[in-house]
C-alpha cells in the first residue's frame, strides 16, 4: 500500500513535469515495460485531473498542471470530460440524497412519536404526567364553561341588537312607503289641479269680479264636483249706495233660480266683498248670471257671468 | 508522420516483432499492445503531437531493425523500444524547431486561430454542460448495472469521506485499491468515448436542423 502511495506521488510529479530528466526517463522506461505501473500512471492521471476539476490542487501543482500537463489536446479533452463527469456525479448524488433527507425527517418524526407513547416513559414521569393532566384538564373544563357563558351572553346581546335593527328597518320601510304615497299624491294633484277656491270636497268656493269669470284659471267653466254640497261665491264690487245687498242668480234665459239677502258687504282693498253660500244642487252644467242688487230695490249694482261644469 | 519514414510495416516483419514478445501469439499481442500504449503515453507526456503517429514510427523502426537482422535481447526488448522512442522524440523536437514559424507569416489556412464556426457552436456553456450531462446520463445508463453502481459509488462524497468510501468499495469488491482505480479508469475511458460520440451526434443533429451550420 505504501509502495502504491509512493508510486502515486512519483507519477503525479512526473505528470506535472516536476521530475528531473533522469527521473523522468526511469519512470518512462518502467511504465513502457511494466503494465501494472502503466495502469497506475493512468489512475494517477485520473486523480490529478479530478483534483484539477474539483479545484483541489495546491497552488504550485495548479501552475505545473496548466503550464505542463495541459499542453496536450488529448489531456485538455480529458479535463473537459472530468469536469462534466464531476458535475454529473454531483447531480446524481444530490438527487439521490434528496429522498434520503426526506426519509431522515420522517425517521426523526417517528422517533418523536415513539417518545410520546406513555408506555415508553418511566413510572415517576407517568405519575407526574397524570397529575399534570388532571390539573390541566380541570382548568380547561373551567375555561370552557366560562367561555361558553360568555358566548351565550354575547349571543343574547347580538339577538337583541338584531331585533332592534329589524324594528328600525321596519320603521324606515314604513316611512319610505308613506313618503312614496305622499309623493304620489302630490304628483296626482299636480297633474289634476283642484280649482283654487275649493276649500273642501263639500264646499266649493269661487271668487268673482263683475263681468269676469274667476276661479278656474284658464278654464272657462267653473267645475263643481258631484260631491259638493254648497258653492261659496265671493263677489267683489264698488258700490256704497246701499247698506245691505241681495244676490240673485238667473239662468241665461233670465229666469231667476235663486235669491238671498246677503247682508252687509265687507270692505277689502278699497272695494266691497259680499259672500253667499248656494246649494250646489242648484247648478248644472250651464251658464248663469249672478247679480248683486241693493236690498229693497231693483238696482243691479254688479253683474257676473258664472259658467258651471258639473262632474 | 509519413515524413519521418517511408518504410511501412509488412505482415512478415510484424510477425517477427510479435515473436520477440512471446512465443504465444495471444500473449505476444497483449504485450505488444502494452508497449505500444506505453510509447503513446510517453510521447503524450512529452507534449508531442500527434503521439500516435510518433508511436507508430517507433514501432516501425524497431520492426525494421529486426528485419535487418538486429539482435535484441528478450529481457531488454521493452528498453529497446524506449531507446528508439527517445530517438524519435529528439528527432521530432529538432524538426519542430526547424519548422517553427512566426504566426504573422502563416497562410490563412495554417493560422492557429480558432475558426468562427468552432468558436460559436451556437451553444452557450450552460447549454453545452446540459448536453454533456444528458449524454453522460445516457452513457451511464448504458453500462451494466453493477458497473454503473460501482463507478457512481467510487465518486460518492468529498475529500476524506470519498477516500474512506473508496476503501470500503474496494473491500466490498474484494480487490486492492489500485485495482479498483484502474477498473474505474477503464470505465471512464468508455464513458469518455461514449460522451464524445453522443455530443458528435447531437451537434450533427443541430447542424441538420439549423441551415446556419452548413457553412
Amino acid at each position: 500500500m505504501k509502495q502504491v502511495e509512493e508510486n502515486d506521488d512519483l507519477l503525479t510529479r512526473y505528470l506535472l513535469g516536476d521530475l528531473s530528466e533522469e527521473e523522468q526517463e526511469r519512470v518512462e522506461e518502467r511504465y513502457i515495460s511494466d503494465r501494472g505501473f502503466y495502469d497506475q500512471l493512468l489512475a494517477a492521471e485520473d486523480d490529478l485531473i479530478d483534483s484539477y476539476a474539483e479545484k483541489a490542487l495546491t497552488p504550485q501543482q495548479l501552475v505545473s498542471f496548466e503550464k505542463y500537463f495541459l499542453r496536450s489536446p488529448e489531456r485538455q479533452n480529458r479535463v473537459a470530460f472530468a469536469e462534466a463527469w464531476m458535475a454529473y456525479v454531483s447531480h446524481q448524488w444530490a438527487a439521490a440524497k434528496a429522498p434520503a433527507a426526506a426519509k431522515k425527517t420522517t425517521d426523526t418524526k417517528r422517533s418523536l412519536f415513539e417518545f410520546l407513547r406513555p408506555a415508553a416513559w418511566p413510572l415517576a414521569l407517568r405519575v407526574g404526567a397524570a397529575a399534570l393532566l388532571i390539573v390541566v384538564g380541570g382548568w380547561l373544563t373551567f375555561e370552557v364553561f366560562r367561555l361558553r357563558t360568555q358566548v351565550q351572553r354575547a349571543e343574547a346581546q347580538r339577538a337583541a341588537l338584531q331585533k332592534q335593527n329589524e324594528d328600525l328597518e321596519q320603521q324606515i320601510y314604513a316611512e319610505k312607503n308613506r313618503s312614496l304615497e305622499l309623493a304620489e299624491k302630490l304628483e296626482q294633484e299636480r297633474i289634476q289641479p283642484v280649482p283654487p277656491n275649493q276649500v273642501s270636497s263639500e264646499i266649493v268656493s269661487f271668487f268673482l269680479t263683475p263681468g269676469l269669470v274667476r276661479g278656474t284659471g284658464e278654464a272657462k267653466r267653473n267645475v263643481i264636483p258631484a260631491s259638493a254640497r254648497d258653492v261659496n261665491l265671493q263677489l267683489s264690487f264698488n258700490d256704497e249706495q246701499y247698506e245691505r245687498y241681495d244676490v240673485v242668480i238667473t239662468n241665461v234665459e233670465g229666469r231667476e233660480i235663486w235669491r238671498k239677502d246677503a247682508g252687509k258687504p265687507q270692505s277689502r282693498n278699497g272695494g266691497k266683498t259680499i259672500a253667499v253660500r248656494v246649494p250646489a244642487a242648484l247648478f248644472k252644467t250651464n251658464d248663469y248670471i249672478v247679480n248683486v242688487i241693493g236690498t229693497d230695490s231693483s238696482d243691479k249694482v254688479a253683474r257676473y257671468a258664472f259658467s258651471v261644469l258639473r262632474k | 508522420m509519413s515524413q519521418i519514414s517511408k518504410w511501412d510495416l509488412d505482415q512478415e516483419t510484424f510477425g517477427k516483432l510479435l515473436a520477440m514478445f512471446d512465443s504465444d501469439i495471444n500473449v505476444a499481442g497483449e504485450k505488444y499492445e502494452c508497449v505500444r500504449c506505453g510509447i503513446v503515453k510517453y510521447f503524450e507526456c512529452r507534449g508531442c503531437l500527434p503521439a500516435l503517429d510518433l508511436a507508430d514510427e517507433t514501432i516501425n523502426r524497431v520492426a525494421r531493425k529486426l528485419g535487418e537482422g538486429a539482435e535484441i535481447q528478450h529481457g531488454s526488448f521493452s528498453s529497446y523500444f524506449y531507446g528508439v522512442a527517445r530517438n524519435v522524440f529528439h528527432e521530432h523536437l529538432r524538426r519542430v524547431d526547424r519548422n517553427l514559424a512566426p504566426v504573422e507569416i502563416l497562410l490563412p489556412h495554417q493560422h492557429p486561430s480558432v475558426r468562427p464556426f468552432e468558436m460559436h457552436e451556437g451553444r452557450s456553456d450552460q447549454v453545452d454542460l446540459e448536453a454533456k450531462l444528458a449524454c453522460l446520463d445516457a452513457c451511464t445508463e448504458s453500462l451494466p448495472e453493477g458497473t454503473r453502481k460501482m463507478i457512481l459509488s467510487y465518486y460518492e462524497g468529498k475529500e476524506r469521506a470519498r477516500i474512506e468510501n473508496r476503501k470500503r468499495l474496494a473491500e466490498t469488491l474484494g480487490v486492492p485499491m489500485n485495482s479498483l482505480r484502474i477498473r474505474v479508469h477503464r470505465i471512464r475511458e468508455k464513458l469518455e468515448g461514449c460522451l464524445i460520440n453522443c455530443l458528435a451526434r447531437s451537434v450533427t443533429g443541430l447542424k441538420q436542423n439549423h441551415p446556419h451550420y452548413h457553412s
